[in-house]
């Protein structure tokens, strides 16, 4: 059964362990992956993980001039590879998401890879393995996407553009409002 | 990936394949004609070389026009070569040819270990390329102008003379050896780092990994045994090591094209793109402000994602996500799925969730 990442950031405390776990993942050279980014800094302490969304079709894979990026047999968008990728950033720029970075020294792009050296054993993936609060779970494809705790999303319509995502957004709840905003709250000066 | 033809007319590749492997074809073989002097030094002896070596040049022409269709690897070609015309450009070209492939500097900021084994194995091979290429194609070869001295000539101009036992002849002589010796010290250090090393790197498999360097190895083992054969057995065995290290050549001049070695060609569009980040003008983050790319590229990024059915445009607005830093674009879309409104300071706009998880401009907002 193929596993996926499930994020229910209304979950999320930001105490960055996934960052840290990520680091420790064997493939990964110690530099994260993940990206736990605070929402509204200095008015809340609202914080959200992201790891990549691992696109169905992938932008970061199409506008890279070398085709550096590959995907796994099992979907999973593999960082890129280290003799092909000549450190451009076009895949850091395409990505919708904003997932990908790239190590100017080094000269190459470092992304999440769902710690393919783990996950295609069956293991969980670093970030699910040590999140404290359940933000981040490791779950099936199939079960989260035909009946969600919750609302979801992995389908998103950019202007036309249908990007389909193997990773799962968990919806917060804004009906009730417990852990959203108030409508009209929230705007960033 | 995405089943989109790059372009619209099915018919371009192998249109474009077929133009430039004829223009491949008369370069060569008018290359050979001027090299042998009208065939007149012609080498037998490297004739099977000879034909791999045009179709390995044949098989590469299509791969590299397969990959420069695609609209990326275009737009990159392009600009690089429109700012190639310019001092600067020029100047950034000929920096980036010693620190990229010259030094392999950013190789070294990976590990030490890796660039030694790598600075090894690439010029190795670079230097065996350039041997047997002009070998083969008959651009170089030695004449007896004197009892005793031999004269290089490349394109049929003689262009120094040497003692036929000089040091210089025996380092050109054996050029292959040595490049042959530079990448088995190389191949040994990357086997041992493979074996030693049990970290799996997820972007490479096993046998994508080992056989290229077994290849090498074989290539380099083979040839150096010729030398051997001839300078030490008086000859033993060499017909039948010279058939192995023929067949070994063959098969990495075929496989070239589609394998490890790939990277090879790459690497040179890796010139470019210093030059295509210092050159553009700088372009600020459409929410926060900050720089965090230049105009240029974000327009060839943009332009390569519509001709792959792929843009991300921000509804009702001229934006894409591509005009937010990488931050913001995270940010963005969790603020709207908690329904907030996202301010867009820098372009002065404020946001909404579209519905359907993308963002548009806040209805009755405008533009
Ligand atoms: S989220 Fe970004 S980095 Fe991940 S697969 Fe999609 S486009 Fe690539
Ligand atoms: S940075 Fe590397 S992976 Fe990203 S697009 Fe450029 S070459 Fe491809």
């Amino acid at each position: 059964m193929a596993k996926v990442l499930y994020i229910d950031y209304e979950r999320c405390i930001g105490c960055r362990a996934c960052v840290i776990g990520c680091e420790e993942c064997s493939g990964h050279d110690h530099l994260s992956r993940m990206f736990v980014d605070e929402l509204n800094p200095g008015e809340t302490v609202a914080a959200s993980p992201t790891p990549c969304m691992h696109c169905v079709t992938p932008a970061c894979a199409e506008s890279c001039p070398v085709q550096a990026i590959a995907i796994a047999d099992d979907g999973t968008v593999l960082s890129a590879s280290l003799e092909k990728c000549i450190g451009c950033k076009n895949c850091t720029y395409a990505c919708p998401f904003g997932i990908p970075r790239v190590d100017d020294v080094k000269k190459v792009m470092y992304k999440c890879d769902m710690c393919y050296d783990r996950t295609s054993k069956g293991r969980p993936p670093m970030c699910a393995s040590v999140c404290p609060t359940d933000t981040i779970r490791f779950v099936d494809e199939h079960e989260i996407k035909s009946e969600p705790p919750k609302e979801v999303q992995f389908k998103w319509d950019f202007g036309g553009t249908v990007i389909e995502t193997r990773t799962v957004i968990g919806m917060p709840d804004t009906e009730t409002n417990r852990y959203g905003f108030r409508e009209g709250d929230g705007v960033q000066s | 990936m995405n089943f989109y033809p790059y372009e619209e007319d099915s018919l371009l590749f192998s249109k474009k394949s077929a133009r430039n492997v004829f223009i491949v074809l008369v370069i060569l073989f008018f290359s050979v004609y001027i090299g042998s002097e009208q065939f007149g030094y012609f080498d037998m002896a490297l004739y099977g070389y000879l034909w791999a070596t045009v179709l390995c040049f044949v098989l590469l022409t299509i791969r590299i026009t397969s990959w420069t269709l695609r609209p990326p690897t275009r737009r990159l070609w392009k600009q690089g070569i429109k700012m190639m015309f310019s001092a600067k450009g020029l100047a950034f070209v000929f920096k980036t040819l010693y620190t990229n492939i010259g030094e392999q500097r950013f190789i070294r900021n990976r590990s030490g270990y890796r660039w030694a084994q790598h600075m090894f194995i690439s010029w190795g091979v670079i230097f065996s390329f350039a041997i047997t290429f002009s070998l083969v194609l008959n651009w170089l070869h030695f004449e007896l102008v004197e009892p005793k001295t031999y004269a290089a000539v490349v394109f049929g101009i003689p262009m120094f003379r040497m003692g036929v036992d000089s040091l210089l002849a025996i380092a050109i002589y054996h050029g292959l050896n040595w490049t042959g010796i530079a990448v088995i010290i190389g191949c040994g250090m990357a086997l041992y780092r493979r074996v030693t090393d049990e970290k799996k790197i997820v972007e490479q498999s096993k046998e994508y990994d080992f056989f290229p360097l077994f290849l090498l190895i074989a290539i380099s083992i083979t040839g150096s045994l010729l030398t051997v054969s001839a300078l030490w057995m008086e000859g033993a065995f060499y017909l039948g090591i010279a058939l192995a290290h023929q067949i070994t050549v063959i098969v990495f001049l075929l496989y070239f094209p589609f394998s490890k070695f790939w990277h090879l060609p790459l690497r040179f569009l890796a010139v470019m793109v210093p030059m295509y980040h210092a050159m553009g003008e700088q372009k600020q983050c459409a929410r926060c402000g900050i720089e965090y790319a230049t105009a240029t590229q974000i327009k060839d990024v943009q332009l390569a994602l519509e001709k792959r059915h792929l843009s991300v445009p921000i509804d009702h607005t001229t934006l894409h996500f591509s005009d937010l830093c990488s931050q913001c674009r995270r940010v963005s879309h969790r603020l709207s799925a908690y329904g907030a409104k996202v301010h867009f300071r820098k372009a002065n706009l404020v946001l909404e969730s579209n519905e359907k998880n993308g963002l548009q401009l806040k209805k009755g907002g405008d533009q």
